[in-house]
């Protein structure tokens, strides 16, 4: 087997949140070297925010730090002390990595001497990304916020839900992972150009820009034809029936879109051609346009008592576009994740089994190297010993100054109850 | 001299639909030379709206505008023997395929991975599709929308009490398109390091999942199948919003406390700035939002009586004044933006956001949003607008293949081109 594909690359990842771990993540599960600088005074949201393991509200215990942080490897340092701002100038100067990510507010590292300027004298070709909200200038570029407050400025909250009522909002931290996306592939362009030129550069990720390319189509409709996109369910201008209809159970639902004329009246027939489904009205797609409230409740009704599966099942025999709205617990029965093995179950020290997520891409000759994540601070002495080749007292030093933190330094919420 | 991009001298060949299309233009953007190839008379996603002035032309698509931008255009029928030959030239000049065909289509035209490295051996072909191409849903019949179904963002997206509803506008193959680009980066790399090209799947479902902030890890951490909140927060038995009427219509605050510090911080800033405009009721003002505000042990009602000078307040401001003092004042609130406020912000025309391209055949000039992140060096631009349908057939075939202008007009003629 060859090696893996970013075998020898080094990773610093300071950042917090989704964004920018999740496009380090799916690096590191390609054989790139990532540690994680953390700290257990002010924990990362992702290791409290999210869903806990046994119940137990203790970061090494989330949820979600599987999703965003394995293949990682985790040190805690107090970056208000000189002494840790030390031991983060040595890794930049001696273990030279060829990425550092932040997501601080803008400021933040100039205040700790860690700007672009300042760790370029230490790594001259460095890859150097500063993701948050706003960018790194401009006159909003303070503004606080996370994923869902993204959500909102980006244009995706107002496009949630029906005509008839207030935005529903995107969901949780969407607008977080259109951001990954564009990262990973600023990073990527970044990483070929430093292997092929000896450059670095410094990406200023706006979390609100990079999420414009998804509604850069309703953004020049305004632009051009002074027309705002409103929200309008799950309703197209070009198709129909195009929508989400109820099934058997609590909360079941299949998503099913026609688009013409000849994939309408298979639909019929997959139907057993009802009455109704053989109005004038509805026999062109501008007639079932214009019908389009009536052609769901017919929809609807048939949808209803027959299972969602079943109705995916029926409408892809007769070639019509359908999915079951797959809730949180069918996706760990998807057959097709099941075929790639997208979960994988893996050995955590605390928790015990993890159905982990590999990433979602796949390389004809390229393996993953997905390993679990980290305990917060788990690396410390690797990282400080093998790394920077300190001594046992150079590192008992750091702990006993508080530049590592530990357990104790956690805030009561974070505490293991007993 | 040659301008300094990050991927300038990589080649192409685009091969997409709808919004996958958004791959090869991120390639674009970065300076690699993209050529889109269509069937003659032009791709079917030119005839997604919105139009130009509204005008329904295949050469006035603002959705084609939008996301082919950077890109050269041919048109070739790669069905037809000699659009195949073509085609295989063009491999021959090129470092990465992208297409979003249906799975195996591309092989049953003698066009597949292993045919494509007979032409050049370290070929990259990346294949965007709803499921992957293989599997048992691999054939499926898909639309945006049932792709958005099946990756449990669309179960979670919605009000509580209606069905699950998607963003008003197809963008799963966007965030394909976007997978795609930077899979295929990491296949650019490992070429660059093994010199091995390879094929590269691209499935949509299991990468749209991570947009739901992984809302499966709930189940899987405690069994629990997190449902839809709307614009709610949900706290044990009660919610709360966080998207709230404004003057002049939604605005977005993040209010509430408890564990939450950076939200009990801002929420006592907000109700000094209600205070200073004297509309913060006395015992508002009391609440001490980190120690003293546990959402867990409230009533749905305690909860709508906390909520309702927030309520009252923020009836009083626009959207844009809401704005301005959340960020002033370090609160966690912004406008739930429409394309309107998002045209006119003036954050993103300071940092110079917008671009403006130059359409000569419609003798206009339009506004297209700018790179995706910026670049201290080799910098996004727009160095070209979107193609016409086979604008760059001479400048290709006959400039770089070195067709005679005969035997392009051969190909014309059995409409190959």
């Amino acid at each position: 087997m060859a090696s893996p594909m970013f075998a020898g690359i080094r990773v610093l990842d300071m950042a917090t949140a989704g964004t920018a771990p999740l496009a380090l993540r799916w690096m590191g599960d390609h054989g790139a070297t990532v540690v994680k600088v953390e700290t257990h005074l002010r924990l990362d949201m992702i290791r409290m925010g999210g869903p806990f393991y046994h119940m137990v509200t203790h970061p090494d215990y989330s949820g979600w730090e599987m999703m965003f942080n394995s293949s990682k490897y985790s040190i805690s340092l107090n970056l208000n002390k000189q002494e840790a701002r030390d031991v983060l100038k040595r890794l930049i100067a001696e273990w030279q990595p060829n990425i550092l990510a932040e997501s601080f507010r803008p400021g933040v590292m100039k205040r700790w001497g860690l700007e672009y300027e300042s760790v370029r004298q230490l790594s001259p070709d460095i890859i150097y990304y500063s993701t948050c909200l706003e960018g790194q200038y401009g006159p909003h570029s303070q503004r606080l916020g996370f994923g869902t407050v993204t959500n909102s400025i980006c244009g995706a909250s107002h496009l949630v839900g029906s005509a008839d009522r207030p935005p529903a909002g995107a969901p949780l931290a969407y607008a977080d992972f259109p951001s990954t996306g564009t990262a990973l592939v600023a990073l990527m362009g970044a990483l070929i150009r430093q292997r092929r030129t000896g450059k670095g550069v410094h990406i200023d990720q706006s979390q609100y820009e990079s999420n414009l390319y998804v509604l850069s189509g309703p953004l020049m409709d305004y632009a051009v034809n002074r027309r705002v996109m409103t929200r309008n369910g799950n309703r197209v201008p070009y198709a129909a029936p195009h929508g989400v209809y109820p099934c058997a159970g609590d909360d079941r639902w299949v998503a099913i879109a026609v688009f013409n004329d000849q994939e309408w009246e298979r639909f019929c027939e997959v139907l057993g051609s009802p009455g109704w489904s053989r109005e004038a009205r509805f026999a062109t797609l501008q007639g079932r346009k214009s019908n389009e409230d009536e052609l769901d409740r017919h929809v609807g009704d048939w949808t209803s008592g027959r299972e969602a599966g079943d109705v995916e099942a029926l409408m892809q025999a007769g070639g019509i576009a359908a999915n079951v709205v797959v809730d949180n617990k069918d996706i760990y029965d998807d057959v097709q994740l099941k075929h790639y093995g997208h979960f994988r179950e893996i050995e955590h020290p605390v928790v015990g089994k993890v159905r982990s997520e590999t990433p979602p891409f796949r390389f004809s000759k390229s393996r993953d190297t997905h390993f679990r994540a980290p305990l917060i601070g788990e690396h410390n002495h690797l990282v400080l010993s093998q790394f920077l080749g300190m001594s046992d007292d150079e590192i008992a030093d750091l702990y006993a100054n508080g530049a590592v933190t530990t357990e104790a330094d956690l805030p009561s919420v974070g505490k293991k109850a007993d | 001299m040659q301008e300094d991009t990050m991927l300038g001298g990589y080649r192409v060949l685009d091969l997409t639909e709808g919004g996958c299309a958004f791959g090869g233009q991120a390639f674009g953007d970065l300076g690699a030379d993209v050529i889109k190839i269509e069937p003659p008379g032009g791709r079917p996603s030119r005839d997604l709206g919105p139009f130009y002035k509204d005008i329904p032309d295949r050469n006035k698509s603002l959705f084609w505008f939008a996301y082919n931008r950077n890109k050269r255009g041919i048109t070739l029928d790669i069905e037809n023997a000699d659009g195949r030959d073509l085609f295989k030239r063009l491999v021959g000049t090129a470092d990465l395929v992208l297409e979003s065909y249906t799975p195996g289509y591309l092989n049953g035209l003698g066009l597949g991975y292993s045919q494509l490295c007979e032409v050049k051996s370290d070929i990259i072909l990346t294949s965007i599709t709803p499921y992957g191409l293989e599997g048992p849903k691999s054939g499926h019949k898909s639309s945006d929308l049932t792709t958005w179904a099946a990756s449990v963002v669309h179960y979670i997206c919605g009000d509580p009490d209606r069905p699950p509803t998607w963003l008003s506008w197809p963008c799963a193959g966007i965030h394909g398109g976007v997978e795609a680009a930077s899979a295929s980066l990491f296949a650019l790399w490992h070429r660059e390091i093994t010199g091995e090209g390879q094929h590269v799947d691209v499935p949509i479902q299991p990468y749209l999942m991570q947009h739901s902030t992984g809302s499966y890890w709930w189940w899987e951490c405690m069994q629990f199948n997190l449902p839809r909140m709307g614009r709610y927060t949900r706290y044990f038995s009660v919610r709360y919003p966080y998207i709230y009427d404004c003057k002049d219509g939604y605005v977005h605050c993040q209010l509430g406390g408890g564990a939450a510090a950076g939200v009990a911080n801002s929420t006592r800033r907000f109700v000094d700035w209600m205070d200073e405009e004297g509309m913060a009721p006395e015992w508002l003002k009391q609440i001490d939002w980190f120690f003293g505000f546990d959402a867990s042990k409230m009533t749905a009602d305690e909860m709508d009586d906390i909520l309702q000078p927030f309520h009252t307040f923020l009836l009083t401001k626009t959207k844009s004044e809401v704005s301005e003092e959340a960020v002033r004042r370090s609160i966690i609130a912004c406008p739930v933006s429409d394309s309107k406020d998002i045209c006119s912000d003036r954050h993103l025309r300071a940092r110079g956001f917008w671009q403006d391209v130059q359409h000569q055949e419609l003798d206009d000039t339009l506004t297209y949003c700018g790179g995706f992140v910026r670049l201290s060096e080799a910098p996004i631009g727009v160095r070209r607008r979107a193609p016409l349908v086979g604008e760059h057939n001479l400048e290709i075939y006959e400039g770089e293949l070195g067709l005679k202008r005969h035997e392009l007009a051969v190909l014309r003629q059995a409409n190959v081109i």
